[in-house]
């Protein structure tokens, strides 16, 4: 299987304005922001597991993953958690305002090359949001792909991300979901510790599995290991590199690890790529 | 009791057994008993006496702290995973944890003294015994030192 590179765009440097349709309060600090053209022009389309650079007018831009449905193209969603001066200023938008947005840039989750196989996704906190268009393609062409289980980790049940959907798609034909959070409260019923202790609870089938994994880098360093020991190939374990971008186009520099530019050359790449320089194993 | 078949059958999906040759497991049939713990049974409280060393079959338990206000769970425990190891170690000490089905919840309960005696008596057993528990430990260790790590929070330098 290859990952396809880069979003093919005449200027990559230029932003464009879109407008904030709707705002979604996923959890205390995190928004969900539907964005539409402001004019007749339409929006890029995007593959999952792409990044935008959304710019807050007089604060700055960040990169934020696409995060809703490519299924439904004449929209681009993206959810947001405020850590910073950017994101805070883009959480805080309300329906009606304008942003800019730069891309879609980079390569996408191989869903595609992983028809007819099983999928594993394991996603850490805000990195279910890169993963959800992978969900949305994958129910929509539920036929297409053989298990699928997704295993999701947060801090703690107010920092769960999507939770209603969360429930629906367990729902689904012969789909495992498998929720936990580090720290449960007085009402939580749910489990209890970290996502990789999930890994008992899934029945792999390491030849025909592709794993997809977003999250903290501790915690992917944590699920490779897992991966590693249920046989699964490394050319088959995908993750999300989402670290230090500035620029989505290769030019500053700021987020290279290795030989890898992480905004131009991923942020998706298969572990195979990525394994040397994970872990602060960052020399040449 | 449980006889040694039933007991090798309800524990054939068990990794932390799986190093056990015959003859121990025939020992551990010995001191093992199956017990049952509805949805929200509280199976034992912190500060507790009870003496009893379980494996989990099947079902969830969750390892609970009393705060002032109510209890917080710590960890959630499954099929495979050990519960209450203290009791093998410690002759007077209590339950460190209050531990609470989550689920209708299977498992076999071993009485910790006897248990001891018998690693005592039988340093073979009593290795795999203690190998198997400290496989058990260093899993449960690696997992509260990642959930202590707190990876979740946005790096200082990440902030934008």
């Amino acid at each position: 299987m290859s990952v396809p590179l880069h979003t093919d765009l005449s200027d990559p440097m230029l932003p464009v304005a879109v407008r904030i349709a709707s705002v979604a309060r996923e959890t205390h600090d995190t928004c969900t922001l539907v964005t539409e053209p402001v004019d007749s022009g339409g929006l890029p389309a995007f593959q999952p597991g792409q990044f935008s650079m959304l710019y807050s007018y007089g604060v700055g831009e960040v990169p934020i993953s696409v995060s809703g449905d490519p299924g439904v193209p004449d929209r681009l969603v993206y959810t947001i958690r405020s850590v910073g001066a950017v994101s805070g200023a883009l959480v805080n938008r309300s329906p009606g305002d304008t942003i800019s947005m730069r891309g879609p840039f980079g390569s996408p989750w191989p869903v595609e090359a992983a028809r007819g196989r099983d999928v594993l996704l394991v996603a850490g906190g805000i990195g279910l949001a890169p993963l959800r268009p992978v969900i949305y393609h994958i129910l929509r062409h539920r036929a297409d792909y053989g298990r699928f289980t997704i295993l999701y980790g947060a801090r703690s049940p107010k920092e769960l991300l999507f939770t209603k959907e969360l429930k629906a798609w367990s729902a689904a034909p012969d789909t495992q979901v498998l929720t936990t959070v580090d720290t449960g409260g007085a009402s939580w019923r749910g489990h209890v510790g970290v996502v990789t202790k999930f890994f008992r609870f899934v029945k792999l089938r390491p030849q025909q599995t592709v794993a997809m994994t977003c999250g903290p880098e501790i915690m992917m360093r944590f699920v490779m290991r897992e991966l590693d020991a249920q046989k699964v190939a490394d050319e088959n374990i995908y993750l999300s590199m989402e670290l230090n971008m500035k620029c989505a186009v290769g030019f500053c520099g700021h987020c290279q690890m290795g030989p890898y530019f992480l905004c131009k050359d991923g942020p998706v790449f298969r572990y195979a790529e990525m394994r040397r320089w994970m872990g602060g194993r960052h020399e040449l | 009791m449980i006889s040694t078949q039933e007991f090798i059958e309800v524990t054939k999906d068990q990794d932390v057994l799986k190093a056990f040759g015959p003859q121990h497991l025939e020992r551990l049939a010995e001191l093992a008993e199956e017990v049952e713990f509805h949805r929200d049974q509280i199976i034992f409280r912190e500060g507790d006496r009870h003496g009893l060393f379980y494996l989990i079959l099947d079902g969830g338990v969750g390892l609970e702290i009393m705060t002032a206000r109510h209890a917080v769970t710590l960890q959630t425990l499954h099929a495979g995973d050990a519960m209450a190891w203290s009791s093998l170690l410690n002759e007077s000490g209590g339950a460190h944890f209050q531990a609470r089905a989550l689920t209708p919840t299977r498992a076999l309960a071993f009485d910790g003294a006897k248990l001891r005696q018998t690693c005592d008596a039988d340093p073979a057993f009593g290795y795999r015994m203690m190998r198997a528990l400290l496989s058990l430990v260093t899993e449960r260790l690696d997992v509260t030192r990642m959930q202590l790590l707190d990876m979740y929070a946005t790096p200082g330098a990440m902030r934008a």
